[in-house]
């Protein structure tokens, strides 16, 4: 792999990486990943989060080794080589949905929590309008503008970790025992609960020809996936030590549960604030994929980018109206996640060795 | 006098006889010593006295055959023109040149430029004001501007590049850079730009400014307008591009980011403690200007549980006899501050003082008393715009104030939540925003933390040791001052 496909003009410095990785596995997940895991192996979650953690960075070795033994920089390319034309084209649409499932569930559990917790009344569907309509607009201004809203996300967003050490005055040690009290196999449940909450690291694969000189960013990734590894786990002890875990496995976002405790002088219910902020974290996590989607479909349907983001977004509309107050939503958010694990780590998984025995075939054969 | 010969005789010269329609315009046939000859010019444009005492009497010494290369040797006016090319002595004559003739060959004109200037004297600077840093500024004429700056900089780097733009206006326009340090790129770019402009009139710098930005459709000046000279200095120095028109005293300077809007001069006139924190103030008076009206539309409309009990009767108590929503009350006052401002600014000065009187007390207090507004509201809103006016670039402070008004419809829809949905939409404007070819958020976005410290705060200026680098500056260095003489070791505590 000699030059990047891209222009230089449109690319991203490698740091930028940090934050397109980090932007993009937090976001609804850290409101409500502890009952998850709490549910499964409860106290021990942690364990768990740091072995997801180390699987995504294994992950992120992968796709970036994948990278650089690819003959081609565009993953829709390499897809191809590997499986063939047909074969190939068909699991670059099942990535296309899987990147803007990503973005459709992540519209519809902030709706849900808006609903939730600062507005009942306001109209879904025209809320996720508005909402693809900021996408859009950020997508005009091509990929820069999107690694600039990674950001943006994190520099004005993180001093919300305050909350975690405002609640350690309310939390209590000894809620976090029993600990190391499960079997190998809860673990490995625990672990696959985890790192639900860290997906999201996968349309790396498509904004990695969008990075300045992209072999020397694989430290920022790596730096990423471990400010995420930190954030959720300080999330989680905080929530651990702060709920008892029966309380826990009934609350539904317990990291604004955890937040209503927060009373300043001129400031009560600090989570409406929370909530209306976390806008500015959800709009990364609802861009980076559907960019990266209506991207790749670019390539496989030789159309503009312009068209198959309308087309994609106008998709979205139509599940959102139909996923919002819907049980359904439960069911494919299900197998949307299970499609991840195949996609994501499955599939990237078999190309690489797909891609060396390739090798290794032409050239036994020359 | 010039003898004045009424019948008026036909010019040979086609030119000089369709100018001659305009009223103003002088073709005077005389004789002298035998021998005659044409003066023309337009009246208002040149030096009578110039006329009178340097050129007539040289004209009347000759006798016989003169020939114009002659009078041109005799006449001690710099930059005379002999020449046939009509259409340059057309435009000359524009100029305030006036052309001489002689009867041997009335095609060839001996042009002297003895162009009249008037115009206001440099005088304080009254928009950016400052009070510890120099007190001219620029005014309307083009030399006498770029007089200012070459004083300033006394260097052979400093270029001066004139265009004339405006089909009709034939507007001087001045590109200025100092060679070795300004990015030929930039250069270039804003040169293409000015040679791109078709149109008929420039009358100001500000009118160019927007022919010649990246976009269009954005409230943010893209291109810094000064009209201080130490200003302009100082960005050409930093590798900046000064586009200077004619008839305008207002600088353009590009490429600008936003951070750079909320700085003065005087920063630099300070000690960098007090120069940083006044920065700060200002970044913040600004953020402050911009939300705080929605914010209060937002908590009062939607989430009134977000104030704690006892500050939230103080606001109950304020505005229990108000009879509107939160989002009226805001309007009528933000409305009723921009009509003053706007009344304000077209009043003269006297008048314009009284205005302020009788519209910020009478009115704010009058509307209070009929419970109209609730007294918190009338303290934000006048806190907020007087937090728009600290930016010393009056165009920012205007798009802060009009920024205001779609956060307020925000607030009233979908409250915090609106607010937040706005504040994205603004910032993927300001990240899309660029600046000849340049980000407009650098160095926040795309992160330079070299810059970072030198855009947000001011600090000491031996820390300042490279040129911005969103410039792309050819040469980066400033050059360090040397250490003081006598300063100690650093762990010498003066024994």
């Amino acid at each position: 792999m000699s030059s990047s496909s891209v222009k230089e003009k449109f690319q991203v410095s490698p740091f930028f990486v940090f934050f397109l990785i980090n932007a993009n596995q937090v976001g609804v997940g850290i409101l409500n990943f502890q009952t998850n895991l709490v549910r499964t192996i409860n106290n021990d979650g942690w364990i768990a989060i740091l072995i997801a953690g180390a699987s995504v960075n294994l992950m992120i070795f992968l796709i970036y080794f994948l990278f650089k033994k690819a003959p081609t920089d565009e993953f829709s390319d390499i897809t191809q080589s590997v499986f063939g034309k047909w074969l190939g084209q068909f699991i670059n649409i099942l990535y296309i949905l899987y990147f803007s499932s990503l973005s459709l569930i992540v519209l519809v559990h902030y709706m849900d929590v808006i609903h939730v917790w600062l507005f009942k009344e306001i109209p879904g569907l025209l809320f996720a309008s508005v909402l693809l309509i900021l996408v859009y607009y950020i997508h005009t201004g091509g990929f820069r503008t999107i690694a600039g809203w990674a950001f943006f996300s994190i520099v004005l967003t993180y001093w919300m970790t305050f909350i975690c050490f405002y609640v350690m005055k309310y939390s209590h040690i000894r809620f976090m025992f029993p600990m190391f009290d499960h079997s190998f196999s809860q673990l490995m449940m625990g672990v696959k609960d985890a790192s639900l909450s860290m997906f999201g690291f996968g349309t790396l694969l498509v904004y990695y020809p969008f990075i300045k000189k992209a072999q020397t960013s694989q430290k920022f990734a790596h730096m990423g996936v471990l400010l995420t590894t930190c954030l959720n786990l300080l999330v989680f002890l905080v929530s651990i030590a702060y709920y008892s875990s029966a309380q826990l496995e009934l609350t539904k976002w317990p990291t604004l549960t955890l937040t209503s405790i927060v009373k300043l002088p001129f400031i009560q219910r600090f989570e409406f604030i929370e909530v209306s902020l976390w806008l500015l974290l959800i709009v990364p996590n609802i861009a980076i994929p559907l960019w990266a989607a209506s991207r790749m479909a670019k390539q496989v349907f030789h159309t503009s980018q312009r068209t198959t983001l309308i087309v994609l977004s106008l998709l979205i509309l139509v599940m959102f109206s139909f996923f919002i107050r819907a049980t359904s939503f439960e069911t494919f958010n299900k197998w949307v996640e299970y499609s991840g694990y195949i996609l994501i780590y499955g599939l990237i998984a078999c190309m690489i060795i797909g891609l060396l025995l390739k090798k290794r075939w032409v050239k036994k054969r020359a | 006098m010039l003898k004045k010969n009424k019948s008026k005789q036909k010019d040979p010269n086609s030119v000089f006889e369709a100018l001659s329609r305009s009223s103003d315009f002088i073709n005077e046939l005389s004789s002298s010593g035998g021998f005659l000859y044409r003066i023309s010019f337009f009246r208002p444009l040149i030096n009578g006295n110039l006329l009178h005492e340097q050129i007539l009497p040289f004209i009347q010494q000759l006798h016989l055959t003169p020939t114009l290369e002659e009078l041109k040797e005799h006449i001690p006016i710099e930059q005379a023109v002999i020449t046939r090319d009509l259409q340059k002595v057309e435009e000359a004559l524009h100029r305030g040149s006036i052309a001489v003739r002689i009867e041997t060959d009335w095609g060839k004109a001996l042009l002297l430029p003895i162009e009249e200037k008037k115009g206001r004297q440099v005088s304080q600077p009254e928009i950016e004001f400052g009070i510890i840093s120099a007190q001219e500024a620029f005014v309307e004429g083009l030399d006498t501007n770029l007089n200012l700056l070459r004083r300033r900089l006394p260097t052979p780097d400093l270029k001066v590049v004139e265009h004339t733009v405006g089909t009709l206006s034939q507007t001087k326009v001045a590109v200025v850079y100092i060679e070795n340090i300004a990015n030929p790129q930039n250069i270039e770019t804003v040169l293409q730009r000015i040679q791109d402009v078709d149109y008929d009139q420039i009358l100001d710098s500000n009118y160019l400014a927007q022919m010649l930005y990246d976009v269009s459709n954005t409230i943010f000046p893209l291109f810094l307008n000064t009209e201080r000279p130490d200003r302009v200095s100082s960005g050409l120095t930093e590798g900046k591009i000064a586009i200077m028109v004619d008839g305008s005293p207002h600088t353009l300077l590009a490429p600008t980011i936003l951070l750079e809007y909320f700085s003065t001069m005087e920063d630099y006139n300070m000690s960098w403690i007090a120069a940083s924190s006044f920065r700060l103030l200002r970044i913040f008076a600004v953020i402050f200007s911009i939300f705080a009206t929605p914010l209060y539309v937002a908590v009062l409309t939607f989430h009134y549980e977000l104030i704690p009990k006892d500050l939230l009767e103080t606001i109950v108590a304020s505005r229990y006899l108000v009879p509107f929503p939160p989002i009226i009350e805001a309007l009528f006052l933000e409305i009723s501050i921009e009509l003053l401002r706007e009344a304000g600014s077209r009043l003269p000065a006297k008048v314009g003082q009284t205005l302020g009187i009788v519209g910020g007390i009478v009115i704010g207090q009058a509307a209070v008393a009929a419970g109209l507004t609730s007294n918190i509201l009338l303290i934000i809103v006048a806190l907020s715009a007087l937090a728009s006016f600290v930016t010393p670039i009056y165009k920012m402070g205007s798009a802060i104030r009009l920024l205001r008004f779609p956060f307020l419809l925000a607030a009233q829809v979908w409250g915090a939540l609106g607010i937040s949905l706005m504040g994205a939409f603004l910032l993927t404007h300001l990240m899309k925003l660029t600046s000849i070819g340049q980000p407009y958020l650098e160095p926040i976005f795309p992160l330079r933390l070299a810059d970072l410290k030198g855009s947000l705060i001011r600090p000491q200026l031996r820390f300042l040791k490279k040129r911005p680098e969103n410039l792309r500056p050819q040469n980066e260095t400033i050059h360090r001052q040397k250490p003081k003489q006598g300063r100690k070791g650093k762990n010498d505590f003066y024994e």
